[in-house]
This record gives structure tokens, sequence and C-alpha cells, in this order.
């Protein structure tokens, strides 16, 4: 029953997107603004089928139904509740499932957005790009990772989620968010496909495009911290990034994107910034395709991959095939594109265009650290690693130059900024960083990339704090929606702070207790208080009690899930604003009076990664809010429209 | 310094006849993707369980010497000899199906043209002096095994995690390296194999 | 202005100058080691290095470096030691030997060529001067302009259906047509799925069984990648072929209790299951059931049934001997007397 609805949603989907594909195409083709708006319809209905084979995937996982194989495979009858729901994104099918629901909820929402605008050829293009993408993924979900396939004996239990995605509620949030930042690209790929086909330049257009990339990064950028903290709470040895491949598939969207959002204000469009524009939505798009192939065809060894599927020549083809087309596309319209006027450096455009090569060389060191094992395997046959010293010592002086753009940038003019005019705006922050740096020095930091980090940040942060302020007082409260970017650009300073100090100051050991015993490490005193089985339907735990500097008891624990038989350590933080210290249960005890042996990390700062995190969440969002009043108050006044350029430029870099 | 708000014009494109460099660079940029889709699609995914073959085989076997649990010291010396060098430890639980396996292997093995000249040599790796002790006491381990408290001999072989076996051939050689658990038949279908090729 | 540039010089120099007196020039002993556990891989693991991960294997590397270290060896002395006995990729920057200087020199060129590259390319073009734009040529507001609804011709000239669909009917009544041709076509598709779905590959039975003892050979061998290659051929040819389904179950499953993936274990003991249900009478199929059974799913009573199927299909004694102690087990643990 489950399976069959499930399959009916896909095929309607399907179909759906296959003839709203031929109706807007023949709207396109007879300019008949009627068809076009009558094509919405299929619109609609992808969405309803995507929502139907969700509803089925839910049920089936809900009521236990184990005929459906995707269910026997990622919940059983201990699965608690949460994790029965998050089931639908545990495993390479149901996660295709979630990608496709949330594209045609975006096609949905873009079509949404637009019903009181005349239906015209470039909304048509759009949607019709939408649509390729969507029915790609239906097809692949019927061809090749269909969730629904049934088993012939159904078995009495499922086996469950793997057991490190039920240690954690954050698996709720990070993949769905991680998703709708992931598959929101689509939107303004569509929207850049569109206006590179119908000649569309205007502001109006760019606009709305840039309104789907802010989304798309808004969600994107919460969904990798999410991740990054999920991997801290979970995988058990500290860490929240190892450029490990999935990561970084994560990460190469993100470039490009950020790099976009930043390229799309400029005024002029001056200095190619048409090209390089559609040239960042086309990477983004293309990389979360690629990403997709990394992390699910099984080529790369990563540790958040769970096995390799049969989707690698799928994903590999439609990448070659999207990115070829639109190569093609862009080398039909250079001549729409390009401009001959050349920015100078200290004016804004100058900036992005700096703030575009930056992004574009950091997003292409990471694509040839992380392609490198498979080019290398192709070749030679060897296997080899690339890990975090290679991504550290390349990407850490690019990092350490945007941080300094992102401070300078805010305070260029549209038109060419004197330099003693930029001396006497940034001399307080310049003051700060410096002796922030002579203060690192003098207290014996020897590490040139964190102390550039250090003085660096405090720039960006006296710098961009500064831009706020003078806004504040200019404007009021009512100028906080224009300052979206100053405020992420601080989160990303306390993020460089947080990563900085913690990835130099962090330090690990091993502590051996006896029951009631103390240790000191680092300057914490642990207190172990013996330890206690814990057994639950879904889990079985030997939880360690360990008493921190007086505080807790913390438990860190190993757990075996279900009838799962790997057993699983989980840690347990002492969480604090100057320092989180991290314990791991390493080895239990033989007997109950036995020692235990505890694993400790001390990582300075660490809340700050995720408070810098929700810092730059709330930068994005601004700027969206403020993309939405703006809107509202155009349509309101249409003559606002005639006066992009003044509204562009108040929103910062 | 004032960030000047001014309504600039907005610069237009140019008139189509200017020879388009761009248009290169995609071209380039075209091939690069098509290359790399190539390359990507050709290797074939990484099964879960393959293991990268040991840099070793082919090579000089590296040297191993140490104390034996039951007292005095060993160096290995293949001459003329095969040896079936067995990584192992006693909190390991397919170590201790392997145990068997050995024994049947070496029951059978007088029967085959090979069986006089193969020879174990065990070697416990993170481990206790008196876990190993029991563990070859409790399965009654009749070859010679070299107690490696360091954990050098492991890292000269480069074993990560036991148990892995290596054979070596009679001039020193490493033929092969088996990761996980043996089983008697593959050890004595590897020793048809050795022989045929290296006598 | 002067004053201002003056004072942050100061600055800079005074924190150059600490930073150049107090420097120490030479590396420690600590600083080596903390920098080679740094970029050695945990060899069990993936992504992470020996100085982050607390696993045994990178336990005893930590000692062999620090070991080292003090014994006087040279960085790449013990590196090289170490690519050696673990391979390439031990190391988290890949070695020179497999083109670590390659990608060393992509990484300076992108990090160095791109900005500076740029800014040239930038600098030099951006001296010519701009030419005035043709009128109307700025911006193409909304595309071409299209005919509105009210404008029929076009819709008149389209194929029946879609005509339906769009001409005078209110919007509603489109959107049950919309509705309407969607179920049509979903019901093709259905339709073309199913008769797509079929298998495409063929192989003839002697390819088959050929395929099957080769297989099986390899497995025993230990081959398991290349064995599980043949037996996935096989199944693509017939999905229902219970020996390939036994042997291929059974190469899973082992695939997946030695790497503790949940999912190939799954899959492994899925086609085990099956296997047995297509043919019971298959020896391998009932003992690798078995054995999984109680193994993996602590089922004595149901791995005792399988055992008491296998032994009654009069296995050779040479197996049974492997896998005695199994059987063993599993009988003790259903409180039965031993069979054998």
């Amino acid at each position: 029953m489950n399976a069959l609805l499930g399959t009916v949603g896909l095929v309607v989907s399907l179909a759906g997107a296959l003839a709203g594909i031929a109706q807007y195409a023949w709207g396109i083709r007879r300019r008949s603004g009627t068809a076009i708006h009558a094509a919405g319809g299929f619109v609609v209905l992808v969405a309803a089928g995507a929502l139907l084979s969700t509803f089925a995937m839910q049920r089936a996982l809900l009521t236990h139904d184990f005929s459906i194989a995707y269910v026997a495979e990622n919940s059983s009858r201990e699965t608690p509740l949460l994790y029965q729901i998050t089931g639908m994104w545990s495993s390479l099918a149901g996660s295709i499932l979630l990608w496709a629901l949330v594209l045609s909820l975006y096609l949905a929402l873009v079509l949404y957005r637009s019903r009181k605008r005349e239906a015209d050829r470039s909304l048509a293009w759009t949607m019709l790009v939408g649509l390729v993408v969507a029915a790609y993924f239906f097809a692949l979900m019927l061809h090749s990772a269909n969730p629904f396939i049934t088993l012939a004996h159904v078995p009495a239990d499922g086996q469950g989620p793997n057991p490190l995605l039920q240690d954690y509620p954050l698996v709720a949030f990070h993949p769905p968010m991680l998703y709708l930042g992931y598959v929101g690209f689509t939107v303004p790929f569509a929207f850049g496909i569109s206006s590179l086909i119908t000649g569309r330049t205007d502001q109006d257009f760019a606009r709305e495009t840039r309104y789907w990339a802010l989304v798309a990064w808004v969600f994107l950028t919460v969904g990798i911290f999410l991740g990054a903290w999920w991997s801290y709470r979970v995988l058990g040895w500290g860490g929240y990034w190892a450029w490990d491949p999935v990561e970084n598939s994560a990460f190469l969207p993100w470039l490009c994107g950020t790099a976009y959002i930043h390229s799309a204000l400029s005024a002029k469009r001056g200095g190619n910034l048409r090209i390089w524009n559609i040239s960042l939505l086309i990477s983004t798009f293309s990389l979360t395709i690629l990403g997709t192939f990394f992390t699910r065809s099984g080529v790369l060894q990563s540790v958040h991959a769970f096995s390799g599927s049969k989707l690698g020549p799928d994903l590999i083809v439609f990448f070659a095939v999207v990115t070829l087309a639109s190569l093609v596309l862009i080398a039909w319209r250079v001549p729409l594109l390009r401009s001959a006027g050349m920015p100078a450096l200290l004016e804004r455009d100058g900036a992005y265009v700096l703030n575009n090569l930056l992004f574009s060389a950091f997003a292409l060191v990471v694509l040839i650290g992380t392609t490198f094992p498979l080019l290398a395997q192709a070749v030679t046959g060897q296997v080899v690693s690339v890990g975090p010293p290679f991504f550290n010592s390349f990407t850490a002086p690019l990092a350490l130059v945007m941080l300094f753009g992102m401070t300078v940038a805010p305070y260029l003019g549209v038109r060419r900024t004197a330099g003693a005019a930029l001396v006497d705006a940034l001399f307080v922050p310049a003051v700060i960083a410096l002796v922030v740096v002579l203060i690192a020095v003098l207290a014996g930091l020897r590490d040139k990339g964190v102390i550039g980090a250090y003085g660096l940040a405090a720039f960006a942060l006296a710098g961009n704090g500064k831009q706020i302020i003078r806004r504040l007082k200019r404007g009021g409260a009512r100028s906080l929606g224009s300052m979206g970017g100053l405020v992420a650009h601080l989160g990303v300073a306390i993020v460089a702070v947080a990563l900085a100090t913690s990835t130099a100051f962090g330090t690990r050991g091993e502590i051996k207790l006896t029951p009631f015993g103390t240790a000191y490490f680092h300057g914490h005193r642990f207190t172990y208080d013996g330890v206690a089985t814990k057994v639950t339907p879904a889990r079985t735990s030997l939880l360690a009690s360990i008493t921190i500097d007086g505080s807790g008891p913390y438990h860190p624990a190993i757990s075996q899930f279900g009838t799962n038989t790997q057993v699983v350590g989980t840690p347990s933080v002492k969480v604090g604003l100057t320092e989180d210290v991290f314990v791991t249960l390493d080895s239990p005890p033989q007997t109950a009076a036995g020692p235990v042996l505890i694993g400790v990390v001390v990582e300075p700062l660490v809340s700050w990664l995720w408070i810098g995190g929700a810092v730059m969440g709330l930068g994005g969002g601004l700027g969206v809010a403020a993309a939405l009043r703006r809107r509202r108050a155009a349509s309101r006044t249409r003559a606002a429209l005639a006066e992009p350029d003044a509204l562009a430029i108040e929103e910062s870099a | 310094m004032a960030v000047s708000v001014s309504r600039d014009e907005v610069v237009p494109p140019l008139p189509p006849k200017r020879r388009h460099a761009l248009r290169w660079v995609l071209g380039v940029l075209a091939l690069a993707v098509v290359g790399f889709a190539v390359a990507a699609a050709s290797v074939r995914p990484s099964s879960p369980n393959a293991v990268a073959p040991s840099p070793l085989v082919g090579k000089e076997s590296p040297a191993l010497t140490g104390h034996l649990l039951s007292g005095g010291s060993y160096r290995l010396h293949p001459a003329g000899k095969y040896m079936l060098v067995n990584f192992f430890a006693s909190w390991c639980t397919p170590c201790r199906a392997e145990t068997a396996a050995f024994e049947r292997f070496l029951a059978e093995a007088p029967s085959h043209p090979w069986g006089s000249s193969v020879h174990i040599v065990g070697v416990t790796v993170n481990d206790r002096t008196s876990s190993a002790q029991a563990f070859v006491q409790q399965l009654k381990v009749t070859w010679p095994v070299v107690f490696d408290g360091s954990g050098v001999v492991g890292l000269a072989w480069g074993v990560s995690n036991p148990p892995q076996t290596f054979l070596v051939a009679p001039n020193g050689k490493v033929v092969t390296r088996i990761v996980g658990q043996v089983t008697a038949p593959g050890l004595v279908s590897l020793m048809n194999l050795a022989w045929s090729t290296y006598g | 202005m002067r004053a201002k540039l003056a004072v942050l010089a100061l600055l800079a120099v005074a924190s150059f100058g600490v930073y150049l007196g107090v420097s120490p020039s030479r590396t420690t002993q600590a600083q080596r080691i903390s920098y080679l556990e740094t970029i050695v891989k945990c060899p069990t693991c993936i992504s992470v290095s020996t100085k982050d991960a607390n696993t045994a294997s990178a336990f005893a590397l930590r000692t062999f470096i620090t070991q080292m270290v003090h014994q006087g060896a040279s960085n790449s002395q013990i590196i090289d030691q170490l690519l050696a006995t673990y391979g390439p990729s031990v190391l988290l920057v890949p070695p020179s030997s497999s083109g670590g200087t390659a990608l060393a020199g992509a990484g300076i060129a992108l990090v160095l060529g791109i900005p500076l590259g740029g800014l040239l390319y930038y600098r030099r073009r951006g001296r010519k001067p701009v030419p005035e734009p043709p009128e109307g040529a700025t911006s193409n507001a909304g595309g071409e302009p299209l005919t509105g609804g009210a404008n029929r011709s076009a819709s008149e000239r389209a194929p029946g259906w879609i005509r339906t669909a769009l001409g005078s009917a209110s919007l509603a009544q489109k959107l049950v047509g919309a509705v309407g041709v969607a179920l049509i076509l979903s019901g093709g598709g259905l339709l073309a799925y199913g008769v797509l779905a079929k298998p495409s590959n063929v192989l003839s039975p002697s390819q088959i069984v050929l395929r099957l003892k080769t297989g099986e050979q390899l497995a025993t061998v230990g081959s398991d990648t290349q064995a599980l290659q043949l037996f996935s051929t096989v199944l693509a040819a017939d999905p229902r072929q219970p020996e390939a389904l036994a042997w291929n179950g059974w190469l899973l499953r082992q695939a997946g209790r030695k790497d503790h993936s949940r999912a190939l274990l799954a899959a492994g003991i899925a086609q085990l299951r099956q296997s047995v249900a297509i043919q019971p009478a298959y020896l391998y199929g009932r003992l690798f059931y078995g054995i999984s059974l109680y193994q993996d799913s602590h089922d004595a009573k149901g791995a005792v049934q399988q055992f008491r199927a296998y032994l009654s299909l009069s296995p050779p004694k040479s197996l049974t001997n492997q896998v005695k102690p199994t059987i063993d087990g599993a009988f003790a643990a259903a409180k039965l007397p031993a069979p054998l």
C-alpha cells in the first residue's frame, strides 16, 4: 500500500515535470502568456506528487511497514519516534526523495512569488530549467535509487538506522537544513540560465535571482554549521571539520554561492561582473551535483559515506551535461554579457572582482584537494589521501586576505575612493588589530597563521562594527535591514577566532581513573564515580559517571543500538563559553572496581564557532528580510523599481 | 570618506565584433569538464572492504626479530622455506577462530608437495604478555609466537589492525598479504598458487 | 594622515621586531613530533590524523614517531619508513612520489596565480576607453514581449488537447484539465516503468555456471572484491539466482561485519534469506544463512533449523569440519545436543 502510494507519487511527479516542460516549451514557442500560466498547474502537480511520496515514506516508517526494503534497512520497532522520522534521510534513496521534495516545493514557491507578475518568457524558462532538474531526480529514483522497492519476504523487524544517526537529535535538523540550502541553489541557477537564454539583464530580474540565492545561502550556512556541530558531538574525536569529501561537497557550493551573493550586488556591472555572476551561479549548481557524486558514488573514502551506490555514472553524466550546456550558453551570450568598463581596485566593483578571484581560488584549491585522490587513482592506480595539512596550508592565506578584504570593502564607495579617506576611516580598527597582534606576540604566540587570524579578525570585528554603528546612527534601527552583510562579516570574524584558537590551543590526552579517584588534566579536575548500564529498547549503553571541576556528572558512554552488533562511543561535553571539555569512554573497566580510561579533549572557544555560525545566518536572514520588504515597497510604488542602484548599494558587501 | 550613493550609468554590452578570448577560456573549461567526467567515471567505486595492496608485496620482507613468548629470541630467516607470518592479538575474536584454521592447514599440508617447506610464525601486537600467554596456552598454539610489546615489528610490516597474515617466499620476498581471518582451504589454494610460481 | 600611517607602521614594526626577537630559530623535538603526527593518517581511520584519532593503530604510530624522533631519525627517514610499509595513503599530504609535487604546485599556482593574475588582467584592461552605448541596448527588461491571454491566435494553432486546456475555459477547468492530462501520463509512465524495469542484460546458463564456479574459488582464496564483481554480474542478469544470492549475500555480510557497515550487513542478510527461500536445497545457502542467523541475529533456534537442513544435504566433510565450532555453538545456545 505505502509502496504503491509512494511509487504513484513519484510517477505523477515525473509525468507532471515532463508535461510541464512540454507545456512551458510550447508556451515559449507560441509566446502565449496563458499557456505559460496554465503550465504552473504542472509545477503544483510535481509538488503534490513529491508530497504524496514523502507522506507514503513517513507513513511506512511510522507504521513499521517492513515490506519496503528502505524501511527495513533504516528503521526498526525499537527505534525512537524522532529517529523513525529522520530515517527518511538516513540513507541514499530516502535522501534523494528529500532532495526531490525540497526542489519541487522551491519551484512551487517561485511560482507563488511570481503569481501577480505577467507571465513572461523568462519566468517560463526559469520554471522549465527547474523542472528539468526535478525530472532528472524523479527519474533517478524510479531508475536506480528507488526508495519504494519492496521485499518478497517481509522481515519481522527492521535493521534500524546507522548507530551514528540515532545518537544525537541534531540529525533531525542538519540534513534538512543542508538540503534546503544545497537544493535551493537550483532556483538561482534556473534564473541564471533563463537570463542567458532570454537575454534579460535588467536589475529586477537580477535582484530576484539574488533573493533566491540568499535564501539558499542562509540555509546552507546554517546546515554546514549544524553538520560541524553534529560531527563534534557524535564522531567522538573532538573535531568538527576534517576536510572530508562529504564536508567539502557542501563547502564548495557554499564558496561559489557566497562569491555570487557579493558579486551580484555590484553597482555598475563593469569588469565583466555579469559573466562572473552567471558563472558563479552555474558553478554553484554544478558543484552540488558533483558533490552528490562524490558522496554517493563511493569513489572517495569518507567518514560520512555509508556505502557506495550505483548512482555514480548517472550523476557524473548529469554533471557533465549541465556544465557543458551552461558553458555553451555563456559562450553564445558573451557579446551581451561582456562589458569594457574595468573598475579600479579602490572602488566597490573592484572589491567585487577581488572577492570573486579570492573565492574562486579558494574553491579551486578545495576542489583540487578533494578530487586529487580520484585523479591519482585514475591515472596511476595508487591510493592516496589528501587531508587537513594540505587544505589548511593552502586555504589559510586566502582566508586571511578575505578577512582583510571584507573589512575594507564596506568602506569603498561606488566611485573610486581615495586611499587617504580609507586610512582615515579604518585607522581605529587598524590600531586595534595591530595592538592585538602585538599582545599575541608578546604573549609568546609563534604560529604566523594564528597571529594573522587574531589580528585580521580583530580588524574585521572593529571595522564592520564601526560601519554598523555609523549606519545605525544615521538611519536608526530601520537601517538594520541594510546591514545583513556587515552582520554576517562579524560572524565570519568570530568563526575565524574560534577556529584558530580551538585548533592551536586544543589539547588531548587520556587519563586513567579508579572509582572515586581524581585526576588532573590541563587544569581540570576529573572524578570518576563508577559505571552504570542503561538499557532501553533502542539501545544498551555503558555510562561512565565523570565529574569535571565539581560540576556534572557527565556521562561518556559506549552504546550498542538495537540488534546491531556495532558499538559506538558517545562523547559527553562540558560546554562553556571559554572552553569545552570533551570526554570519551576509551576503555571500559574490566570489573566494577577496575580502572577506566577516559579520553579528554580540552578545546577553547569551540562554542563561539556555533555562535559565529548563528551570527552569519542572522546576517543572511537580515538580507532576506530586507529583500522582502523592498519587494513589498516596490509593488506599492512601481516607481521605486526605477531606482535599483540606490537600494543595491545600501546593502553592504 | 562617505559612501557615495549615486546612480551610475549601466555599462553597456560591447558591440559584438570584438574578439572573444573568453570563448577560448570556456572551450578549455569544457574540455577540462569532459576530461574530469571521463576520469571520474572510469574509477570503480572502491569496494567498501577493499584494502590497498601492501607496498611490501614483491619486496624483501622487513626484519622480524623479537622475544618469543616461550622464552628465547627469534629471527625470521626464510632461506629455503615458506613463512606464514601471522599478526594477531589475544583480544581479537577472528584471531581466535584463525588459530583453528592454521591447525587444519598444518594437518592438511603434508599431503601437498610444499608440505614440508612451510612454517608459521605468530606475532602478537597491541597485547599484554599475560593475556597473550593465556591465549597461546588455551588454544594450544604449536608454532613460535613473537611478542611485539613495543609495536615495532607491526609497524615495520605495516600492520594496523590484526589479524593480518603475510606469506614470505623462500627467497625472502613477500608474496602476499591477507587482511582479516584466513581459512584453511584459502591457505592451501594460496600455497598451491605460490608453489606453482616460486617452486 | 601621515601621523596615522606612522602610528600604524610603528605598531607593525614593534610586533614584527618582538616576533623576530623572541622566536626560536630551531624547531624542538616536540614540534617535530607534533608535525609528523599531524601529517600521518591514522591507518584505520578516514581523514583523521594520528594526532587526533584515539584508535589503537594511531596510538602505535604515535609511539613509533616519538621513539624515532628521540632516536635521532630525520623527518624524511620516518616518513620513508612509513611509506614503505603502509603505502602512500598513510600520509595526509601525498608524497612527491605519488603526485604530491603536482598537487602542491597546483595549490601554489591557484593561491597566487588566480588573485594576482586576475588583478593584473583587470589593471591592463581597465585603461581602455568605454564606448558609448547604442540607444536601448542598456537593458532588456522583460525579455521579448509576449502576447497576453487576450490574444488567442497562438492557442488556436495548438494541438487539440492543449487547446482544450487553454482555450476560453475558466482557470478551474484548466486545472482540472491539467491534472487529467498528468494522470493519463502517469498511467502511461507506470506502464512504461513496468516494462522498462525488466532485466536487460542476459547471460547464457553456461556463462552463469562458469561465473559461479570462478566466483566461489575467488571467494575461498579471499579475493572477495573480484568474487563480488562476478556474483553481481550474475545477479544483474538473474536477480533470483539462488547460488549467486547466497555467495553474494555472504560476502556482503562478511564485508559488513568487518567494516561495521550496517547497510552492507543488512543487504547481505537479505540476500541470504532470499537465497534460502528460493532454493531450500542449496547447501551453502543453508550454511551461510544459519551462520548469519546465529552470529548476526543471535537467533540460535533459527540457526539450528538451517544447520539441520544443511547437514541433511550431505555436505563434504572438510567443509563441515571448518564450521563445526559455529554449528556446535548454535546448538549449545539453543540448549540442544551437538549434532556432530
